[in-house]
This record gives C-alpha cells, structure tokens and sequence, in this order.
C-alpha cells in the first residue's frame, strides 16, 4: 500500500517539478548556502526529509527529491524512515484545517510562516539554526496553506542523532504530527528540524559564517507582511511542553526596530535598535553580510546601529548574528517592508518604529518613493492635515520619503484579506498612554515628574474618562488629561467609562538619603564626588598658603619641619601635618637680607622634647640658620620677637645638647 | 527628560547598570553633536553626559562599588575659597525636596543656577563667610567638603608613580585594532597611526592607543615594560619624560587652560571644576583647542601642576 501511495504522489510532484524548471533551480540555489551553514552532515539530509510528516506527501517528495539529488543519494526507502507518529490534533485543528482545504489564494500562499530549519548533527545552537525565508524554501518546503499549527515531536532516532522534527505554525507546538486533514497532502504543516545546541556546532557555524560573509549578504531576507484580516477564532487549547518552550527561546530571532532621530536642523538620522537579550546584559558583536557592529547594551534594547546603504537594508530588511559569551547563538531579524510608521517611544528619543499609525498620536512615515502617492492619499482619508514631506535633502535614506507630523484623526477600515496599507490605517482602538515625566521603572513615576495621560484612538464611546475616580479634565498646556491629586504620591488609576478600558500608574517619593561611600581608595583618604574621607591616622587640618620664598615650614615641637615642594607660583598651598608657627627661607644664610623674612603663622609656645633624630636636628638647623642672618619677623601676633627668641633658644640648647 | 530629571532619576534609582544609564541618556532628547575639536567630539551622547556627571561630582562611574555600573553621589556642597569670598557647588544626589530645602535655607547668599551642555544645571551659592555655609548644610542635610580642590588634589599620587598600574602584554594581533602612538614633535603633538607590529616591536617606546569599536585602551611602554594606563595619565607622563610643559596659568584672568588633546586626568580636572562648578570652555586658537578652567586660584594651579608633574608657562 506504500509504495503505492508513494508512486501516486511522486508522479505529479515529478511533473510540477518539470514545469517549475529553472525558477526552482533559482529558488533551490538561493536556499542551499544557507542549508549548507546550518547542516554538518549534508549526508543527512535526504534522511531527515524522508522522515517528515508522510501527509505532506507533495512538499516531501519533491524535497526529498531534490536533496537527494544533491547528497547523491536516492536510494531512500520509504518504508523504512515513515515516522512513528502519536497524538491527535484538537478539534479546533482540525476545524480550522477543514476550513482549510480549499485553493489557497495568493496572499494566503504568500502568508505562510517563516519554516524554520535548523539541522545539525552533533549538536547545533540557535545560533546556527535559522529561518529560511519563504521565497528561499519554495516550493520544496512551503505549504500551501495557512500555516495553523507548530508541532514538535520526538523522532525515533532523534535521541542518536540530536535531531527532532518541528511543525511550524502559528506560534503553537503540537505534541505529535497532525493527524486526519492535518495529515492530507494539502496538509497545513510546515517543517523544522532542530537539534540540541552544542559548543562545537555554534563555533563550527560561526566560523562558517565568517569565513562566507558573502553567503548571509546575498541571500534575501523575508518580506514583512502586514496582518491578515479574519474573523476570530477560538484559540487552540493545546499545552506546550517545557521543551517546545526552550527550543522556541532558542530559534525565535529578536526584534530590530528603526529608530528615527531629528536634530535641532531638522535633519534626521535613521539606525537599527535590536532588541536586548533576555536575561544578559552583555555587549555582542554581530555580523550582517560583510559588515560587523559591536552591539552595545542598553536596558531594553543595544545602542542602535546604521548600516551602510541605510535605504536598501530597510526594503529589504537586516539580519544580525552573534553568539553570546556563553556560547549561544542569538540572532535579530527585521523584515523589509516598503512602508514604516515610527512613534514615539517612552523609552527612547525620537522615534521608533510601531505596527501602525495611532488616532491622536503625531508619528513620522517613511515610505519608498513609488508609493508616495498612494500614501498621501490614505493619509488624506485619515484625516492627517498639516505633515511635512521630508527627503534625502535631510538625511531620508534615497528612495525613500518621509512624512513628519503625521496626526491620523479618522480611523480607516482595513481591506479583506492582506492590507498592503495596514500601517496605515489607524484602528478606532482605544489606547490610554503614559507619557514623558520621570519614570523611575514600569509604570512608577517620580513624585514631582508625572507621566502625562493622553488618549489615543476614537473616543467616541467614551462616556467619560476617570483618573483615580474623579473625572479627568484636560490640561491647557498639551491637552493631557489630569485630574485632582493625579500627580501625587500613590496609586493611581485612569479608566475610560464605556469602553471598560484602564491603566494604572504609581507616583512614588524620593528617597530621602543617601549613604557615603567609597569611589576611588587612596594611601591617606577615600574619595566619593566632591568628598575627601580622611583614613585613619591621616590628620584633618586646613590647608596652609606660604609665599614660596619661605618654603620651610616649622611647628612647636622639634622635629615638626615641611619642605615645601617647589611649584612655579608665588604661593604654595597645601596640607601640613602639624601646626605651622614659623615659615622660613630655604637657604637663609644666603637670601638677601632687605627682602626675605620669617613669618609667623601661630602664637604657640614651644614643646621641647627629649627625642633627638635627623628631623629635629633639621628643624634645629633651620631656626639657627634663619636666627644667624637676623632675618625681619613678619606677624600678626604680639610679642612675635619674644616667641622666636624662645625658639631660638631652644633650638640652640637643643642642639648643644646633642653635640 | 532633560539632563536635570537625568539626574533625579539617578538620584532615585541611587545605582544601576551601564546598560541602564545609556538607555536613560537615549531618553534624553538630546542633540548628538559635541564641539569640534574636543577629545569629546568623537564620544557619543551618553559617554559625553557620563562624563560631564563624573566632572561635577554627581555621579561615579565603574568604581570598584559600581562596577560596569554607576552609583550617585550623595548630596554635598563642595566649597572652594577664593580669598575672603567663598564659592560652593552642589553635587551629587537631587530631589525636589532637597532643592526646596535649599533654597530655603540660603537668606543672605546668592544661590545660582547655571545652564549648561548636555549636563544638569549648575547650582553654586556664593557666600562671604564660609561659616554660614554649615549651618545651610545642616539645615538642608548636605555633606560639606571644605577646601575641595586642595583635598582632592593633595591626596592623588603624583602622575609619575606608575607602580599602581598593572602590567601586562599589547594585543598582538587582530584586525579590528586601530593602533596609534601619541607623538610629540617639536611643537606638534598628536596621535599617529602604526601598526600593531610597530607597537609591539621590542624597542617601541611610548604611550600607544589600541581602539576597537570605538573603545580605546592606552598603553604605556617603557624600558621593556608595557603597562595598562589611563589615557589621561599616560600621556601627562609621556610629557614629564619629554619634559614638556602645557599647562598655561594667567593670573590676570585665573585661567587655567591645556591644550584638549591633554584633558587633566578625572580627579585632577574635578579639583579645577570645582574651583567654580563650570565646565571647561573650548576655545580655538590658531586651529589649536585649548580647554580653559576659570576662576582658578594660583595655589590650585600649582597644586594640580605638581600632580601632573608641569611646571606652568
């Protein structure tokens, strides 16, 4: 019966492949360097896509053919790698996938997820696994359908081989392939195999991608696509196992958003700001193609980055790659798109880029230039009056044009199916904002900088708006809504009547203390800011100002003498580590008798000691010296001539005493 | 934010990460331009507002208690007496509270609040009598360093003791390396490009500039010793070996001003600020940027030539 079945699918994938010719050639040959990248072992190939999902006959032949045309092996049986499914699919699946099975029509075929193939042997990280575009894979792995459901499952020799299979969709993991309609050959699972991360094959792959820089810069990257309008639909109840959740942490690529910066020229800058990692705070450094960038680490996001050839990258969209210092692969992903709207953002200047345009909210457009056209006139019905049009004269990337100002007032009805224009089209919701003010973090405020409360989308059922209960006015100065006590320490709550809409924010104090601490530790003192801690045994004292013509500085007890350091100043000025009584010449035996002097800084009496070292033979010397030559006594204090005498004579029993 | 509620949101939050601080400074709203000729200019706008927060004693930055982080500066007058009058300037921790409290407890000094760059307000009370200022330090419950400049001054090594700096080898090799060496020609001086051989050859001599994604990192080498020196430092010894004076004290004006390749190392440059809370200005001269600190007093200039190891011109 299998071979049969087999036979029955092969022969028209055989001559969809005939009439694809060399479109598929085209399309095979943009996926292979990246199928060669992530696989250590092409010999596997043919292997793991024979084992896929045996309902997805089409896309798996024709895959299959094709890989084992490049691993030169077609000698695959069948029979032999059928997968050994288990699990059934919820109702809801297999409604949905029912619903499903119609014609798909060009936005639903082009709507299908991004696959994700990641094969490794031996071990590969999300590093190296990535994300085929849909363009890169079709027809091989593309399902014709909506993409409804991810299942990941256990292979039977997944465990020898580090290898398991993943059907992709919707954000879901199933326990086990699909089953019934899941299982025809229109079957709406797409494929992904994945592999244990390991060390060697995150390095085996990260070497690979330096050395072929070019093999990432010329391969496509996937094309946003804005949402598909359809009707709601119960949402699947399926649990997801902890293990589908670390392999979707592991080959999820991070956000990159455009940020979009004014300068007080008008003159914009536009760069990349790639999500932060989770749970690091780490710089990475990431290549994209040729180019390399140290990325920075921010709180929410890393310091962004400008590309070179801005305007292309944003048509055609970036992708980073990095490994992290413990040997994660981690990589960034902005789709291309031909229209961006960028909004302001709590957490970083200028302008970021959001889904689409906001009622009330005053965002900036960037669009290409053939569709600037049509833009101004959905920003037309959207009630935008009074944006400017800006271009590359003020930094817009060529090709592209801006739309500054852009204040949407009506909300606009998406088209059925794909809106090309969805960033566009403001929806009536409503969205209550927290804006500016001082955040200290998450929704608390700093008592003094308020967040300022504004309303985006279509207020008309809005009966009232409430801010901690009392009904909220608006602010003349930038129409914010503020009501009594809004702003003042505590919990506070904003809430639309009739639309049972809501937010809270908190204010809260600042502290009112802060410890000293150390900074910077020195021999003698701690310093912290302006703040000099003294250590312990390090005097406290004021500084003392001396002419440098009297350098040598003595204090009461002998062997309390100071040399100043010599400084190219009239005044020396410094710490002394006793008190100053007398500041003397350095050589007075040969200064000049009409100008120098000695100059008494204290009125204090002298304390003779027993002690007798180098130090108070210096300051012994010192005295006599300047006593010798009857130099002038310069003081404030009476009785100046009578203290020095006392030093003096001091001086010299002291010294005689030595002799 | 502007840079004063940057500061209370330090204030606030009292430490946090590098990475939190770069994300705050994105939020400023600030122009990412810096004058021309400044070291600075090539800095981007957190590593200019880092700066001028660590210059006015605000903010310290990658401490051994904030490392890779920041950690503020508890609130605290930093007086500097220029003879009989006396200057004294608020650093560190803000609130709302703290300046109500201050401004309340200034009657008989002129408090001042100066705008400036990419940095918080400057607020400095002049006052006659230094006295007055503890009973105002009490009352608004703000530490009080008397005589800053010289503290800071007297208690930092002298440039030329280099024994505190770890030793350790150049990168050898890596093509992401922007090597230069600083070289002083005759009255030029600048830094020049080579190559990483160059800097590593056996008898390379002198202070080298090894830059990778915008990050430089300075080594000094002398007498067969490589040793892993602040930029700042490093080239101020390169001047005392050279015996090289740039720093020009006028006492006219007490102006203190070196050329902006020569920024002081931070402490020293905090001592000058702190003479009158101002940032240094930029000026050009003949297409030579001068960095210029007012209102310095002579003993000051002195102080912070001997820790340079300069003698002023």
């Amino acid at each position: 019966m299998t071979p049969l079945l087999i036979v029955l699918i092969t022969a028209p994938a055989v001559y969809w492949i005939y009439r694809r010719g060399r479109k598929l050639d085209d399309a095979s040959t943009r996926a292979r360097p990246r199928g060669q990248s992530a696989v250590s072992d092409p010999a596997r190939l043919p292997e793991f896509a024979s084992r896929r999902d045996p309902g997805d006959s089409q896309r798996s032949d024709i895959s299959d053919q094709r890989q084992q045309e490049t691993a030169g092996r077609k000698d695959a049986d069948p029979a032999q790698v059928a997968p050994q499914y288990s699990g059934e699919p919820s109702d809801a699946e297999a409604n949905d996938a029912q619903s499903r099975a119609r014609p798909p029509t060009e936005d639903e075929t082009r709507s299908a997820e991004k696959v994700t193939v990641a094969v490794v042997a031996d071990g590969l990280g999300a590093g190296a696994s990535g994300e085929l575009p849909l363009e890169d894979i079709e027809p091989q792995l593309q399902s014709p359908d909506h993409v409804t459901s991810k299942a990941i499952f256990p292979l039977p020799w997944s465990d020898s081989d580090g290898l398991s299979v993943e059907f992709v969709g919707n954000g879901q993991k199933l326990d086990g392939p699909p089953q019934g309609d899941g299982a025809q050959p229109d079957s709406p699972h797409a494929l992904a195999i994945e592999a244990e991360p390991g060390e060697a094959g995150l390095l085996a792959a990260e070497a690979q991608a330096q050395d072929r820089p070019e093999a990432n810069a010329d391969r496509p990257l996937q094309r946003y696509r804005p949402p598909v309008q359809k009707p709601p639909r119960a949402p699947a109840t399926r649990t997801r196992t902890g293990t589908s959740s670390r392999l979707s942490q592991t080959e999820a690529p991070l956000e990159i958003l455009v940020h979009l910066t004014f300068d007080r020229s008008s003159f914009c800058t536009i760069g990349f700001l790639p999500r932060a990692v989770p749970d690091s705070s780490q710089d990475v450094q990431v290549r994209s193609g040729r180019e390399v960038w140290q990325l920075l680490a921010q709180e929410d996001w890393f310091q962004d980055i400008q590309a070179e050839n801005m305007g292309d990258r944003l048509r055609t969209g970036i992708e980073l790659r990095g490994a992290l210092s413990d040997q994660r692969g981690v990589r960034w992903l902005l789709k291309g798109r031909e229209i961006y709207v960028l909004a302001a953002h709590p957490r970083a200047a200028g302008y970021v880029s959001a889904p689409r345009l906001l009622l009330g909210r005053t965002d900036v457009v960037l669009c290409v230039e053939e569709l600037a056209c049509e833009v101004e006139s959905i920003l037309a019905a959207a009630g935008c009056t009074g944006y400017r049009r800006i271009g590359d004269s003020v930094g817009v990337p060529r090709g592209w044009v801006g739309f500054r100002g852009v204040l949407p007032t009506n909300a606009l009805a998406l088209d059925p199916g794909t809106d090309s224009f969805y960033a566009l089209k403001p929806a009536p919701d409503i969205d209550i904002a927290l804006e500016d003010g001082v955040c200290v973090h998450n929704s608390a405020w700093l008592a003094g900088f308020p967040p300022r409360i504004k309303i985006y989308g279509q207020m008309n059922g809005i009966e009232r708006v409430l801010i901690d209960g009392k009904m909220a006015a608006r602010s003349s100065e930038d129409g914010s809504l503020i009501a009594d006590g809004y702003d003042q320490i505590g919990e506070h709550s904003v809430y639309c009547e009739g639309l049972t809409r809501s937010r809270t924010y908190s204010i809260e104090a600042p502290p009112d203390s802060w410890d000293q601490w150390t900074a910077y530790r020195f021999a003698s003192a701690n310093i912290c800011g302006p703040l000099v801690q003294l250590n312990a045994g390090a005097e406290a004292s004021r500084p003392i100002t001396v002419p440098m013509s009297n350098p040598v500085l003595v204090g009461a007890a002998p062997g309390e003498i100071f040399h100043c350091s010599t400084r190219n100043v009239g005044r020396w000025k410094g710490f002394v580590p006793f008190n100053v009584v007398w500041a003397l010449p350095a050589h007075p035996l040969t200064s000049n008798k009409k100008t120098a002097r000695v100059i008494q800084f204290a009125d204090i009496p002298i304390s003779i000691s027993s002690d007798f070292g180098k130090r108070a033979a210096n300051w012994c010397n010192a005295i006599l010296d300047a006593s010798r030559k009857g130099l002038r006594i310069e003081s404030d204090f009476a009785d100046a001539a009578m203290l020095w005498r006392e030093y003096r004579t001091a001086a010299r029993r002291l010294w005689r005493a030595q002799r | 934010m502007t840079p004063n509620e940057l500061l209370m949101w330090l204030s606030a939050r009292k430490e946090g990460s590098w990475p939190q601080f770069r994300a705050a400074v994105e939020n400023l709203g600030l122009d990412d331009l810096a004058g021309e000729g400044s070291e600075d200019a090539s800095l981007p706008l957190h590593q200019r507002v880092r700066f001028n927060l660590e210059r006015l004693g605000h903010v310290e930055f990658d401490t051994p208690e904030s490392e890779n982080g920041w950690r503020v500066v508890p609130p605290a007058l930093a007086l500097c007496q220029h003879g009989a009058a006396a200057t004294a300037v608020l650093c560190g921790a803000r609130s709302l509270p703290l300046l109500q409290r201050i401004e309340a407890s200034v009657a008989g000094m002129t408090l001042e609040r100066i705008s400036l760059q990419d940095c918080p307000d400057v607020i400095r009370v002049q006052l006659g009598d230094p006295r007055s200022l503890e009973e105002l330090a009490r009352r608004a419950g703000l530490f009080l360093q008397l005589d800053t400049p010289e503290a800071i001054l007297s208690r930092l090594p002298l440039i030329s003791n280099l024994d505190q700096w770890p030793r350790c080898d150049l990168p050898a090799e890596g093509k992401e390396w922007d090597v230069e060496q600083l070289t002083i020609e005759r009255k030029r001086m600048a830094w020049k490009s080579v190559t990483i051989q160059c800097a590593n050859a056996p008898d390379a001599d002198g202070l080298f500039r090894f830059t990778r994604f915008k990050t430089p990192e300075y080594f000094l080498r002398q007498e067969q010793e490589t040793m892993k020196i602040p930029g700042q430092i490093g080239k101020y010894y390169v001047l005392f070996r050279r015996k090289r004076r740039v720093l020009r004290y006028s006492r006219q004006d007490l102006t203190l001003s070196v050329p902006a390749l020569f920024r002081p190392p931070p402490l020293v440059e905090r001592a000058l600020i702190l003479c009158s809370g101002m940032l240094p200005r930029l000026s050009d001269s003949f297409r030579r940027w001068r960095l210029t600190y007012q209102d310095i007093p002579e003993e000051i200039a002195g102080m912070a030539a001997e820790v340079l190891r300069q003698e002023l011109l």
